[in-house]
């Protein structure tokens, strides 16, 4: 048994302990926000975060994250970070949407007034076949905007 | 130069001529970091030029017999490796099935120090934009210092037969402060 903390509540997981956490997420926990795209750190649509920080959740086993914080989408609650993706349309099939999210999110907390090529070689690592990405990128202005001037409640 | 090298397959003329052109070589692995810069600059030189460079570099370099990788042994598979680095550097991973050398030849595996692995491992190798390279998530964010330092350490241990690294999460956090 691995004890996890996701979104403020400890699950025991009963999974071998090289076990993706994504994999965990989806087929354990009924968490499925996070998507698997490519399996090998090169999409994003797994994105979680661990720690304040963004990671690919199909790349971190399981064995890794003991006595660590774990976030996903479904416990952000209403951020100003899904507010301003949906004001921007900024999903088309949605599949990398929750990655994306979340590493905004993270780059947000850690940096709130982040430059336009921060916010880039930040969110270079996921990818969305649709070709959003300008829009992505319009949602996570307009999210820096609005947390940048109010105040942000981590949870 | 010679003293220097621990590749495990040693460098011929051709191979470092490929390397140098393309940033690639079969038996060694890639170009990253500054060497990126050099390799890429070199492919739009002309060929016989590269070659003459790699004829000189080869004359400096140990002639030695190829050294014979082996596959990790029993005892199965480090969680941390099998769940974070498996999927592409695992004995039957695509990546290995598709050219790119085992780990067991890596030149930062058999390197004195443990400097470019935990490198590595941390900032990955970032996407170059519109150009073909290759790439390498970073794991910075996902291991802590303890988990990178056990990492490497397995590295070295399971795919080199140098002698072993001692490495204290403590290193790992003053390679992490410089990011």
């Amino acid at each position: 048994m691995i004890r996890l903390n996701i979104n403020g509540h400890v699950h025991e997981v009963d999974a071998e302990p090289d076990t993706p956490l994504l994999y965990v997420l989806r087929d354990d926990l009924a968490m499925n926000g996070a998507k698997f795209g490519c399996g090998l750190g090169q999409c994003g649509a797994c994105t979680v975060i661990v720690d304040g920080q963004a990671v690919f959740s199909c790349l971190t086993p399981i064995a890794a994250l003991s006595d660590r914080t774990i976030r996903t989408i479904e416990g952000l609650g209403n951020s100003p970070v899904q507010r301003a993706f949906i004001d921007e349309q900024a999903a088309q099939c949605g599949y990398c949407t929750a990655g994306m999210v979340m590493r905004a999110q993270a780059l947000l907390e850690h940096n709130p007034h982040p430059s336009e090529q921060e916010i880039r070689s930040t969110m270079a690592v996921n990818l969305c076949r649709c070709g959003t990405h300008m829009r992505i990128l319009a949602a996570v202005r307009k999210a820096a905007t609005a947390m940048g001037s109010a105040k942000v409640t981590k949870p | 130069m010679q003293a220097a090298s621990k590749a495990g397959q040693p460098w011929t003329e051709d191979a470092l001529a490929d390397y140098l052109r393309t940033g690639f070589s079969a038996g060694h692995g890639a170009a990253a970091g500054p060497m990126t810069a050099v390799t890429e600059e070199l492919a739009s030189v002309p060929q016989a030029d590269v070659h003459a460079m790699a004829v000189y570099v080869a004359s400096l370099m140990p002639k030695s017999a190829a050294f014979v990788a082996s596959a990790p042994g029993g005892g199965g598979l480090d969680p941390l490796f099998a769940g974070a680095c498996g999927g592409c550097h695992a004995a039957d991973a695509p990546m290995t099935r598709n050219g790119a050398p085992s780990l067991a030849l890596s030149t930062a595996v058999n390197a004195p120090t443990p400097q470019n692995v935990i490198q590595i491992m941390l900032n990955g190798i970032p996407w170059r934009e519109g150009k073909p390279a290759p790439y390498m998530p970073a794991f910075a964010a996902a291991l802590t210092d303890a988990q990178v330092a056990d990492l490497a350490t397995y590295l070295r241990k399971t795919y080199s037969d140098q002698t072993a690294w001692t490495i204290a999460p403590a290193d790992v956090a003053k390679m992490r402060e410089a990011l």
